[in-house]
C-alpha cells in the first residue's frame, strides 16, 4: 500500500512539476538571434492600465490584432502578412504613403520626380531613424541598399516589380538626401526570361519604396531572408525606427508594444503607447472589445459583427477596401462556345442581382455596401460607373436570349427547369469558386436560382483556392465562369494590368482587345497622372462593353473603435497599409 | 515492471518514428507551404523557387522527411518554415500555458466527478443521481466552442450590467500583472477551464458512478458489512479506492490527450496554448511547426499511456506486468 501511495505521489508530484513549468512570459530575446533587448511583453504590459478610462488617462491605447505576424520583413515572403503591415506601419515608412482616399502622399520624401528615363527622390532633411536612441538620418544609402535588397537573386523578396526596372548601376546620389534612379533601357535575355529584369519606366513610381525603406547603416550583415524574425531592429538587437512609433517588444502569443518615436519628423502623436493585443478570434474580439479589454479592432468582416453596429460607446465605420470580389468570363476555346458571344455575356449579367446578394451577405453588419461598377479604379473620383448599364433587369436578358435561343422560359420564373439550347448548344455552365466560404457559397445559390429564372444553368464546383483554383484552373482557362477576389495592394491600376492583356500570365479569361492592349501601353509609359488617369478610364469604358469580368462588389473593410478616441481615420488600403495609416493622429479625447 | 516499462519505451520507439514518418507524408500532401505565395500574383516564380529550395519543397517528401528528421535532431525540432526562427522556444512556451489550464482543469473535473460520482452510486436512483446523470449527459453534449462563446457573451453582459469584472475573454494577463500564479492570471484562464472541465466533469462521474456500483456489490464489500463496519468506512475504505482504479486511468489518458492542446477552447480564448500553435501553424501550412507538435503530443500520449498501464498495475494487485 505504501508503494502504491508513494507511486501515486510520484505521479502527482510529475504532474505539478509539469504545470508548474508554466510561464507567462516569452524568455529573454537574448536567446534568439539579433535579440530585442527591451522588455518583455508581458513587462510592458504590466505598465497599462486595465479599463479604458485607465488607459485614456495614460494616452495608452489597445488595438486587437487579429493574426500573430511570423515575422516583420514584409517584403519577405513568407513573412508578408497583412498584420505584420499593419503593425509595422507606424514603425517603419517608406517614399509614400495611401491615405483614406487613396491617394499618395509624400511620407519619408519631401519629393518625388519620374519621368521616362529616371526617377529621383529628395528625402526629407528631417527624415531621421532612432536606433536604439541613436539618432541618424535617413540617407539616399538607405534607399539604395533597399534596392539592392530587393534585386539581391538570393533573398525571397515578395514582389519586386517595377524594381526590376532600375538599373542599379547607374544610381546617382546627391549629398545623403538626393537619389536618383535610371529605368533599364535593355536588359540580358536571360533575366527578361526569367522576369528579374524589366526594360523601360515603371508609372507607378509611387509604390516604390513604400512602405518600407530599409535602414541600411543599422542592418550591415544581416540576412535578408531571416530580417526582423522576432524584432524590429537592427544588428545589435535594438530597436529601430524612422516613424511615430517604434516597437519596443514582440512577445509571441500575447502582442507588441510601441512607444513614442521622439525622432519622428511630422507632428508628436496624440498617444504615448500603442499596444497590438493578440484576439485571433473575431467573436472574442467582439466580446473583448464590448467588455472594454480592447479599444479597437479591425476585423474581419462577419455577420456576428451586427452586434457593435449599434453598441453604445462605439464607433462602427465600415468602408471599401481595395478587394474586388468579381466573376470571370472565360472566352477561351476550352469553355462553353456560348461564353465567346457578348449577347450571352451581356444576358448573365442582366441575369443576376448584385444588390440583392449584396443585401443577402453584409446588411446586417456592413450596410451601405454597394455593388461595384468599375474595373479600372475601384475607388475614390476616378472611379466611373461604366459597368451600372449592366444592373439586373431579367427582362432584358431574357429578350437577348429569345433572340438567339430557344427552349427556355417565356418570363423570369423561380424554379424554372428550361434551359434555353443556343446553336446546338446548352446554356449550362460551370461556376467554380473556393470552398469553406460561406459568402461565395450564398453566393452560388443565389446565382444558381437567378440565371435558373430565365433559363440558364450553372453547375457549381468547388475547389481549394491556393493549391488547385488559383494554382491550376484558373491559370489552364479550363472553366466557364469563377467567382475570386482580386486583391489589389495599392490604388493604382496598373497593379491588374496583366489581367486584361492578351495572352498575358494574368489574363487568365483569355481576353484579347488590341485596342485594350494599346491604352495599356499608352498608360504604361505616361507619367502625366491626369492623361494617365483619363486612359485607365477609357480602358474601364472599354471593358465595360466587352465584360470579359463582372465586377460584383469590393469588400467592406469594419474598423470599430471606442467614441473617446479622435483622429481614427478608416483606410481603404487595407492590404497596404491598414487602420494604422495615421496612428500618430490618434489620441484620446479629454 | 522496470522490464515492462523498458519494453514498452523500445516499442515506443519506432512506433514514434512511424507515426512521424506517416504524419509528415500526409501533412505535406494535404497543405502546401507556397499555397499562400502561390496565390499571391506579384510573388515571382524566382521567389517560389528560392522559397522551395530553401525549404526542400522541391526534393520528393520522403528525402524532405530526412531532412525534417536531421533537422529535429540537430537544431530541436528544426526552425519555422516560415520565420526561420527555432521551433523549440515557441513548443515550450505554449505548452506551458496549456498545461496550466489543463492541469487546473482536469483537477477541478476530477475532484468534483469523482465526489458527484460517488453519491450517485451510493444514492443510486435518488434525485440527487437523476439531476446529475442529466448534467452529465448535457456536459457530453454541449459542443465546447459553444459553451465557450456563451461564457464571454454572458461575462461580458455581466461587466456592462453591474460594471464588476468577474473573468476576462481574452488572453493570459491582463494590463497591471505578469505572474503566472496570479488572480489576473486565474480570472483570465478561469473560462476555458470552466469549458475544459464541463466534459470532463461528465466523463469521470459517469465513470466513478458505473464503477462504484460495480464494486458497491461485490462479495468482499458484502463481507465488510458482514463484520459490522459502519457504511462510511465500508465505502471510503472498500469500495471508494478499488473504485477509483479505472478512473484513474482514464485521467491518466484524458490528461495525455488533452496536454496535446484544447485547440479550439484555446481558439476561442485567444490564448497562447500549444493546441493554438498547432492550428495556426497548419492553417499558414508551417510543415516543421506543425511536425513539431505531432511530435511532442505522440512522445506524451505514449508516455501517458505507459503511465495509465503502470498505474493500473500498482492500484491493482491482480495486475502484474512481464
Amino acid at each position: 500500500m505504501h508503494r502504491r501511495f508513494w507511486a501515486l505521489a510520484l505521479v502527482g508530484a510529475a504532474v505539478v512539476a509539469l504545470a508548474a513549468s508554466a510561464t507567462a512570459t516569452a524568455r529573454s530575446a537574448a536567446q534568439r538571434t539579433a535579440a530585442l533587448k527591451a522588455a518583455p511583453f508581458a513587462e510592458s504590459w504590466a505598465k497599462v492600465p486595465r479599463t479604458p478610462a485607465g488607459r485614456a488617462a495614460k494616452s495608452v491605447l489597445v488595438f486587437g490584432d487579429e493574426q500573430d505576424p511570423s515575422g516583420f520583413n514584409t517584403l519577405q515572403a513568407t513573412q508578408s502578412s497583412a498584420w505584420a503591415q499593419y503593425e509595422l506601419s507606424p514603425v517603419i515608412r517608406g517614399a509614400f504613403i495611401t491615405d483614406d482616399q487613396g491617394n499618395y502622399i509624400p511620407d519619408l520624401v519631401s519629393s518625388a520626380v519620374a519621368n521616362k528615363t529616371s526617377l529621383t527622390y529628395n528625402i526629407r532633411p528631417n527624415a531621421f531613424w532612432n536606433w536604439g536612441g541613436k539618432k541618424l538620418p535617413v540617407t539616399a544609402q538607405d534607399f539604395k541598399y533597399t534596392l539592392d535588397q530587393l534585386l539581391n537573386p538570393n533573398n525571397q523578396v515578395t514582389s519586386n516589380t517595377g524594381y526590376i526596372n532600375i538599373d542599379p548601376s547607374k544610381t546617382k546620389i546627391t549629398g545623403t538626401k538626393k537619389i536618383t534612379f535610371f529605368w533599364n533601357t535593355s536588359c540580358p535575355a536571360d533575366k527578361l526570361a526569367a522576369g528579374t529584369c524589366a526594360v523601360g519606366p515603371f508609372v507607378s513610381y509611387r509604390d516604390l519604396f513604400s512602405p518600407v525603406v530599409y535602414p541600411s547603416a543599422a542592418l550591415q550583415g544581416l540576412d535578408f531572408n531571416t530580417l526582423w524574425g522576432n524584432c524590429v531592429c537592427g544588428s545589435d538587437g535594438k530597436p529601430i525606427s524612422d516613424g511615430p512609433f517604434i516597437l519596443t517588444n514582440w512577445t509571441k502569443g500575447s502582442g507588441t508594444t510601441e512607444v513614442v518615436n521622439p525622432f519622428w519628423y511630422g507632428k508628436k502623436p496624440g498617444l504615448k503607447e500603442l499596444d497590438w493585443k493578440f484576439t485571433p478570434d473575431t467573436n472574442t474580439e467582439i466580446q473583448a472589445m464590448r467588455g472594454g479589454e480592447l479599444d479597437a479592432i479591425y476585423p474581419s468582416p462577419q455577420t456576428a459583427l451586427s452586434q457593435l453596429v449599434n453598441q453604445p460607446g462605439l464607433v462602427y465605420n465600415t468602408n471599401r477596401a481595395f478587394i474586388m470580389e468579381h466573376i470571370d468570363v472565360q472566352q477561351g476555346p476550352d469553355s462553353n462556345p456560348l461564353l465567346h458571344q457578348l449577347w450571352m455575356r451581356q444576358a448573365i449579367f442582366l441575369g443576376i442581382n448584385r444588390v440583392a446578394l449584396i443585401k443577402a451577405l453584409f446588411s446586417s453588419y456592413a450596410p451601405g455596401t454597394k455593388p461595384l461598377n468599375s474595373l479600372e479604379y475601384i475607388l475614390g473620383p476616378a472611379a466611373k460607373p461604366d459597368f451600372a448599364k449592366w444592373s439586373s433587369a431579367p427582362g432584358k436578358a431574357l429578350a437577348l436570349l429569345k433572340a438567339h435561343c430557344t427552349g427556355g422560359p417565356s418570363k423570369p420564373t423561380r424554379g424554372n427547369t428550361a434551359i434555353w439550347t443556343c446553336n446546338g448548344t446548352k446554356a449550362e455552365f460551370k461556376y467554380y469558386t473556393t470552398t469553406g466560404n460561406a459568402r461565395r457559397a450564398t453566393s452560388t445559390l443565389i446565382w444558381q436560382q437567378q440565371l435558373g429564372a430565365i433559363g440558364i444553368q450553372i453547375d457549381p464546383v468547388f475547389q481549394p483556392g491556393p493549391t488547385v483554383l488559383f494554382a491550376q484552373t484558373l491559370p489552364s482557362h479550363k472553366y466557364d465562369l469563377a467567382e475570386y477576389a482580386y486583391v489589389f495592394g495599392t490604388a493604382d491600376p496598373s497593379g491588374n494590368d496583366s489581367v486584361y492583356k492578351c495572352g498575358s500570365p494574368g489574363d487568365f479569361t483569355s481576353y484579347c482587345n488590341k485596342t485594350v492592349d494599346k491604352l495599356l501601353a499608352s498608360a504604361g509609359t505616361d507619367f502625366n497622372p491626369t492623361t494617365r488617369q483619363a486612359t485607365y478610364q477609357k480602358i474601364d469604358q472599354q471593358l465595360a462593353v466587352d465584360l470579359p469580368i463582372i465586377p460584383l462588389y469590393t469588400y467592406p473593410s469594419i474598423l470599430v473603435y471606442k467614441k473617446a478616441i479622435q483622429g481614427m481615420q478608416h483606410s481603404n488600403a487595407s492590404l497596404s497599409i491598414g487602420p494604422a495609416w495615421n496612428a500618430e493622429d490618434w489620441s484620446w479625447s479629454s | 515492471m522496470l522490464t515492462y516499462i523498458a519494453r514498452r519505451i523500445l516499442y515506443s520507439i519506432p512506433v514514434l518514428f512511424l507515426s512521424t514518418f506517416l504524419s509528415f507524408i500526409f501533412v505535406s500532401y494535404a497543405g502546401n507551404p507556397l499555397g499562400a505565395l502561390r496565390a499571391n500574383p506579384r510573388v515571382s516564380q524566382h521567389t517560389l523557387q528560392l522559397v522551395a529550395h530553401h525549404n526542400h519543397l522541391d526534393k520528393p517528401v520522403v528525402i524532405r522527411y530526412f531532412y525534417w528528421l536531421q533537422e529535429v535532431f540537430t537544431h530541436k525540432l528544426g526552425n519555422s518554415l516560415l520565420t526561420f526562427q527555432p521551433i523549440w522556444p515557441d513548443v515550450t512556451r505554449t505548452i506551458g500555458h496549456t498545461a496550466q489550464v489543463i492541469v487546473i482543469s482536469e483537477s477541478l473535473a476530477i475532484l468534483l466527478g469523482v465526489a458527484v460520482g460517488i453519491f450517485s452510486a451510493i444514492k443510486q436512483y435518488s434525485v440527487f443521481d437523476y439531476t446529475f446523470t442529466s448534467l452529465s449527459f448535457l456536459g457530453f453534449a454541449m459542443p465546447t466552442f459553444w459553451l465557450g462563446l456563451l461564457l464571454q457573451i454572458l461575462f461580458v453582459d455581466i461587466y456592462l450590467h453591474w460594471n464588476v469584472r468577474i473573468f476576462y475573454t481574452s488572453g493570459l494577463n491582463s494590463p497591471g500583472t505578469t505572474a503566472t500564479w496570479s488572480i489576473d492570471r486565474l480570472q483570465h484562464i478561469a473560462l476555458p477551464v470552466v469549458t475544459l472541465c464541463v466534459v470532463s466533469f461528465a466523463l469521470y462521474s459517469r465513470y466513478m458512478r458505473a464503477s462504484m456500483l460495480d464494486v458497491i456489490n461485490s462479495d468482499y464489500v458484502r463481507t465488510a458489512r458482514a463484520k459490522g463496519l459502519p457504511e462510511w468506512r465500508v465505502i471510503t475504505r472498500h469500495v471508494v479506492r478499488n473504485a477509483l482504479i479505472p478512473v484513474v486511468t482514464v485521467a491518466a489518458l484524458n490528461l495525455g490527450g488533452l496536454l496535446g492542446g484544447a485547440i479550439v477552447t484555446e481558439t476561442i480564448f485567444s490564448l497562447d496554448g500549444f493546441g493554438y500553435y498547432f492550428i495556426n501553424s497548419l492553417q499558414n501550412s508551417d510543415l516543421y511547426a506543425v511536425m513539431a507538435y505531432l511530435v511532442v503530443t505522440s512522445i506524451i500520449i505514449i508516455v501517458f499511456n505507459l503511465v495509465a498501464d503502470v498505474l493500473y498495475g500498482f492500484l491493482d494487485p491482480r495486475i502484474r506486468y512481464d
